[in-house]
C-alpha cells in the first residue's frame, strides 16, 4: 500500500531557498576576518595558480586519455 | 559477464546512482566495492573552498545511505595518495578491476593518469567512462579539424552530433566482496572545520544535497520553470533559474539526464506548437553547453607556463588594496547591485549567474584588484565553484576569450541595476538599509537629492557608504592600467628581443608548450583512420614563440573609449550551470573578429588583443609542418 498525499507538506528545493532568502537577507554580517588575508600577497602572484594548471605530465595524460577515449 | 569479478567503484565527482556507467558496469560484472578517498594533499592550489566541502559532505553522506539500501557500504579513505589508498582496497577484498568516471580539470587529468599506469603495473584492470559530459573534449571540432574558439561555434557543431542516450539502468542490487577496508568515517575525513559549522549552518537551510534531491530539482524544473526560463534570465529577484548547478558539479544528477528531459519537452512543445518554450528550451541548453564548453576550453587549450591562465593581464597593473578587497567581499562598495550580490553569496552560497559578472567585473574593473583574489573567494564561497567554469568565467570578462568581454568595457552598474533590476527588488531585499529608496535612484544613490535620502533613510557615508570610486575616476584609472599593461608588455618584448638567443634556450619547454592547441586536433583528424595511436603534436619548431608573441596589446587596449560604455542586451545566462555569462557578446563582436581570425583557431588562447601575433605565428607554424611533413617527430613531449 502507499498513501497518496504526504501527511506533511513536502518542500521543493526551490520553495526552500525562497524562504531562506527571505529570512536571511537583510540580516547577515559579513565576518570582518575572512580567513584567508594572508594569503592575499602569495596570490597576487599568479604563478603558483598558472603552474597548478599546467601540472607535470598533463600532456601524456591528455593524450592518453583521448587515445583510449577514440578507441 | 562473471559473478566472480570483484570491482572497485572509485567515486569523485559523480555522486549519484542513476545513470552513472562506471558503477552500473561494476553491479553488471559482479561484487562491488564503492570507495570515496579524501586526499587534501593531491587538491593542492584546487583544494575545494568551505561551501563546497560542506556540501561534498552532505551529499557522500546521501550517496552512503543509497547504496546501503541497495546492499553495499561506501568506503570512506582519507589518504597520502589515492594510488595507495586503491591499492589497500585490492589487497583488501582481493579485487581485480577499478572503474571511475572521468574527470577533465588538469589536476584530475594527470592524476587519473598517473593512476591508471600504476594499477596496470600491479596487473590491475582499470575502466573509465563518461560520466561527466554530453560531449568527450576531443568529440567536437570543425570541418578542418581544428578545434573550435567561440561557444556560438562550438554549441552550433554539438548540437547536430548525435550523442548515445542515458540508456544506463541503475543497478537494483548491489553485492560487496568478502573482507573489509580500513575506511574512516565521514567526519574523519576532515572536510567540515569546527570553525566552519557556524557559517555552514546556515547553508543547511537554503539547500539539499544529494542525488535524489537533484533529481527533484531537475523534475520541479522541467515541468514548472523551464517555460519561462528566458525570463529568470533577466530577473535578479527570486528564484528563477534551475538551480542545478552544485548538483552538476558534483555529478549528482547526470547531464545526460538533463538533457534527455530537455529534449523530451522540446518534443512535446514543438508538436503543441508551443514556441515560448521551444525559445525557452534552446536557451536552457545553451547553458548547458557552456559548461560543456568550459571543459573543452581548459582540454583542448590547456593553460601552460607559456599561456596563463589570464595572459593578456600578465603584466596588469594591479592594485593589492586590501581595504578595496575588504568592501567588495563585505558588499560595502557603495554599488548597490554589486553589494547585494556579495550579500546573497555569503548568506546562500549562490548568486545569478548576472550578479557574478557584474561583482566580477567590478573588482577586476573598478578596483583593480588582482583577479585570483576574486577567484579564491569565489572558489570559497560558491555552492557550486567549479575549476573549468569558473575559469571561463574570469576570461569572459577580462578579455581573455574571442567572444567574452573586452577588458576595456566599464559596465555601468546603475545602468546595469536599471536593466536587470529594474524595480530595484533585488537591491531591497538583500540591502535593508535602502529599502526606503525609490526605485528611481535606487542604483544609484549618490546622485539622489537630499531630500530624498532623507525620506528615505539613507545617510551616505553612515548607513550605507559612498561609492568606493567614481565611475569616472575608474574608467581614467583602467584607460592607465591598459596603457601601462601595453607598455610593459612592450618593454618586456623588446628585452626578450635583445637577450633572445638565452630566452630560447631558458624557454624551450614553454615554447615548445604554449603552441599546443594550434594542432592537436587537426592532427588527430588527419590521422585517426590510419593511425590507431593519438599522437601528440611536436613542439621543436616554435623557438621563436616567446618571442614574437609578446606584440604589445596596444592594438584595441590601448585605445580603450572610456566614454562609450557598453551595454549587454544580448546576453544569455548560464546561472544552471555555475559558469559565467560567455556568450553575450558573442553575436556583436565574435562574428566581426572571426572574419579577420577564423583561419587560426587558436587565437583564444591569447589575449584577442594580439590576433595579429597570433596570425604571423600560425601561418610560420602551419608552413613549418608542412615542411617538415605531418609525420616527423611527434611524440617528443612524451619522451
Amino acid at each position: 500500500y502507499y498513501s497518496p498525499l504526504p501527511a506533511v507538506e513536502v518542500v521543493s528545493g526551490r520553495e526552500r531557498l525562497k524562504r531562506h532568502r527571505n529570512e536571511v537577507a537583510g540580516r547577515v554580517w559579513i565576518p570582518d576576518l575572512w580567513g584567508h588575508e594572508k594569503l592575499l600577497k602569495e596570490w597576487t602572484d599568479c604563478s603558483a595558480f598558472d603552474s597548478a594548471l599546467f601540472p607535470n605530465g598533463l600532456m601524456s595524460a591528455r593524450a592518453a586519455l583521448v587515445r583510449e577515449g577514440r578507441r | 559477464m562473471s559473478s566472480t569479478c570483484k570491482t572497485i567503484v572509485w567515486f569523485r565527482k559523480d555522486l549519484r546512482i542513476d545513470d552513472n556507467p562506471a558503477l552500473a558496469t561494476a553491479a553488471r560484472d559482479g561484487q562491488v566495492l564503492p570507495v570515496y578517498i579524501w586526499c587534501p594533499k593531491e587538491e593542492g592550489q584546487f583544494y575545494p573552498g568551505r561551501v563546497s566541502r560542506w556540501w561534498l559532505q552532505q551529499s557522500l553522506v546521501h550517496l552512503n545511505q543509497s547504496l546501503k539500501s541497495l546492499g553495499v557500504s561506501l568506503v570512506f579513505m582519507k589518504a597520502e595518495s589515492t594510488v595507495s589508498a586503491l591499492l589497500r582496497c585490492f589487497e583488501a577484498v582481493g579485487a581485480t578491476k577499478i572503474v571511475y568516471n572521468h574527470l577533465y580539470d588538469p589536476v584530475s587529468l594527470v592524476r587519473d593518469h598517473t593512476i591508471k599506469v600504476k594499477l596496470a603495473e600491479h596487473g590491475i584492470c582499470v575502466q573509465s567512462f563518461k560520466g561527466d559530459l554530453l560531449y568527450e573534449p576531443w568529440e567536437v571540432y570543425d570541418e578542418e579539424g581544428h578545434a573550435f574558439t567561440t561557444f556560438n561555434a562550438f554549441w552550433r557543431k554539438c548540437v547536430n552530433l548525435s550523442i548515445e542516450p542515458a540508456s544506463v539502468f541503475p543497478p537494483w542490487k548491489l553485492v560487496p566482496p568478502a573482507g573489509t577496508v580500513d575506511g574512516c568515517s565521514i567526519e574523519e575525513l576532515g572536510l567540515e572545520d569546527e570553525l566552519e559549522k557556524s557559517s555552514n549552518a546556515l547553508l543547511g537551510k537554503g539547500w539539499s544535497p544529494g542525488w535524489t534531491n537533484a533529481d527533484k530539482t531537475l523534475a520541479e524544473f522541467v515541468d514548472r520553470h523551464l517555460i519561462d526560463y528566458s525570463n529568470s534570465r533577466v530577473r535578479l529577484e527570486g528564484v528563477t533559474s534551475s538551480l542545478l548547478s552544485p548538483y552538476l558539479h558534483f555529478g549528482e544528477v547526470s547531464v545526460r539526464k538533463v538533457f534527455q528531459c530537455i529534449r523530451m519537452k522540446q518534443i512535446i512543445w514543438a508538436k503543441e506548437g508551443n514556441l515560448l518554450g521551444e525559445k525557452n528550451v534552446k536557451l536552457f541548453l545553451r547553458s548547458l553547453g557552456l559548461r560543456e564548453y568550459s571543459r573543452y576550453l581548459c582540454f583542448n587549450f590547456p593553460f601552460t607556463q607559456e599561456r596563463s591562465l589570464m595572459n593578456n593581464l600578465r603584466f596588469f597593473p594591479w592594485r593589492s588594496e586590501h581595504g578595496d578587497f575588504k568592501a567588495w567581499r563585505q558588499g560595502k562598495t557603495g554599488y548597490p547591485l554589486v553589494d547585494a550580490g556579495m550579500r546573497e553569496l555569503w548568506a546562500t552560497g549562490w548568486m545569478h549567474n548576472r550578479i557574478r559578472v557584474i561583482a566580477a567585473s567590478f573588482f577586476v574593473k573598478f578596483l583593480l584588484l588582482p583577479w585570483t583574489w576574486g577567484m579564491k573567494y569565489f572558489w570559497d564561497t560558491l555552492l557550486d565553484a567549479d575549476l573549468e567554469s569558473d575559469i571561463l568565467g574570469w576570461q569572459y570578462i577580462s578579455g581573455s576569450l574571442p567572444d567574452g568581454h573586452k577588458l576595456n568595457r566599464l559596465d555601468s552598474p546603475q545602468v546595469q541595476g536599471s536593466k536587470f533590476d529594474p524595480e530595484g527588488e533585488y537591491v531591497r531585499q538583500w540591502l535593508p538599509e535602502l529599502a526606503r529608496m525609490p526605485s528611481e535612484w535606487i542604483h544609484h544613490p549618490w546622485n539622489a537629492p537630499s531630500l530624498v535620502l532623507r525620506a528615505a533613510g539613507v545617510e551616505l557615508g553612515l548607513n550605507y557608504p559612498k561609492p568606493i570610486i567614481d565611475i569616472d575616476l575608474a574608467k581614467e584609472r583602467l584607460v592607465d592600467a591598459l596603457s601601462t599593461t601595453c607598455q610593459a608588455e612592450t618593454t618586456a618584448r623588446s628585452a626578450n628581443a635583445n637577450g633572445m638567443e638565452e630566452v630560447v634556450m631558458d624557454n624551450m619547454d614553454r615554447a615548445e608548450n604554449w603552441k599546443i592547441p594550434v594542432v592537436v586536433l587537426k592532427e588527430n583528424v588527419s590521422h585517426s583512420t590510419s593511425l590507431s595511436d593519438q599522437r601528440v603534436p611536436s613542439f621543436q619548431n616554435c623557438k621563436n614563440g616567446s618571442a614574437s608573441r609578446k606584440r604589445p596589446l596596444c592594438v584595441e587596449a590601448g585605445r580603450p573609449s572610456p566614454n562609450k560604455i557598453q551595454s549587454n542586451d544580448c546576453e544569455s545566462e548560464t546561472s544552471g550551470t555555475g559558469g559565467l555569462d560567455l556568450h553575450s557578446t558573442a553575436e556583436s563582436t565574435s562574428a566581426k573578429r572571426q572574419s579577420t581570425s577564423s583561419a587560426l583557431p587558436f587565437m583564444v588562447l591569447d589575449s584577442s588583443l594580439n590576433v595579429e601575433v597570433l596570425q604571423e605565428k600560425g601561418l610560420a607554424y602551419a608552413m613549418k609542418q608542412q615542411n617538415e611533413g605531418t609525420s616527423k617527430g611527434r611524440n617528443q613531449l612524451e619522451a
